[in-house]
């Protein structure tokens, strides 16, 4: 049986960031949309490392998030034209 | 108040409210299973969650999965600990360590709960009444 228990997620971009607390088996998608965070564009980073299309949907204990962590999504602005 | 019981290696947390009321409320109320705070009162703190499989504690909330076989039905949680050899203050004295912060947000979520579940009933009761069943 997998066990459920809370995890205290940052979640954001670079101009929101916002703190909720949610069941482990929820995927990184579910909150994100809760939360109401564009992740069409720019990256995605839990943790500080860089999410690939499909981890959107799975949970936070499917990454072994025991306790907290920060869910990002970071839009780099493009070079001015020179 | 929730309340802890000791058995062996295992530690049983029943909660002060039924697993219905608890269920109840995650549905029609789930905010009200959210301790906030912080400089702005907004602030997630701790969330009592309600499991499918198998519950779990954290730092940061509880999650109840089962109910109480006795006739109360209490939401409840059994985690296991290591207490080997150590005598009854001592694992009091650890439990209470380890399981304190947790405690004591439950606790504090728990008092609000009946309250809630008392506006839920009377939502319910009204919708239900004017319900009518015509064929």
């Amino acid at each position: 049986m997998n066990e459920t228990y809370q995890v205290k997620v940052v979640v954001g971009n670079n101009v929101k960031r916002e703190t909720v607390i949610v069941d482990s088996t929820t995927t990184l998608r579910t909150v994100l949309e809760e939360v109401d965070i564009d992740y069409t564009r720019g990256g995605m980073h839990l943790d500080g490392a860089t999410l690939t299309p499909g981890d959107l949907d799975k949970t936070f204990s499917d990454f072994g998030i025991t306790e907290k962590c920060y869910l990002l999504n970071v839009v780099k602005a493009d070079n001015a034209a020179c | 108040m929730a309340k802890v019981i000791i058995a062996g290696d295992a530690v049983v947390i029943n909660s002060s409210i039924k697993f219905e009321d608890l269920k109840a409320i995650k549905k029609y109320r789930p905010e009200a299973l959210i301790l906030k705070g912080g400089e702005d009162g907004k602030e997630q703190l701790f969330k009592i969650g309600i499991g499918e499989n198998c519950g779990g504690i954290s730092k940061y909330g509880i999650t109840f999965a089962t109910a109480t076989r006795d006739d109360e039905k209490l939401a409840t949680l059994t985690v296991v600990d290591n207490f080997d050899g150590e005598d009854a203050s001592s694992i009091k004295e650890k439990v209470a360590d380890k399981f304190g912060e947790t405690l004591t947000n439950l606790n504090a979520l728990e008092a609000n709960l009946p309250d809630v579940i008392d506006e839920i009933e009377t939502a319910k009761n009204d919708i239900i009444e004017n319900i009518t069943v015509a064929q």
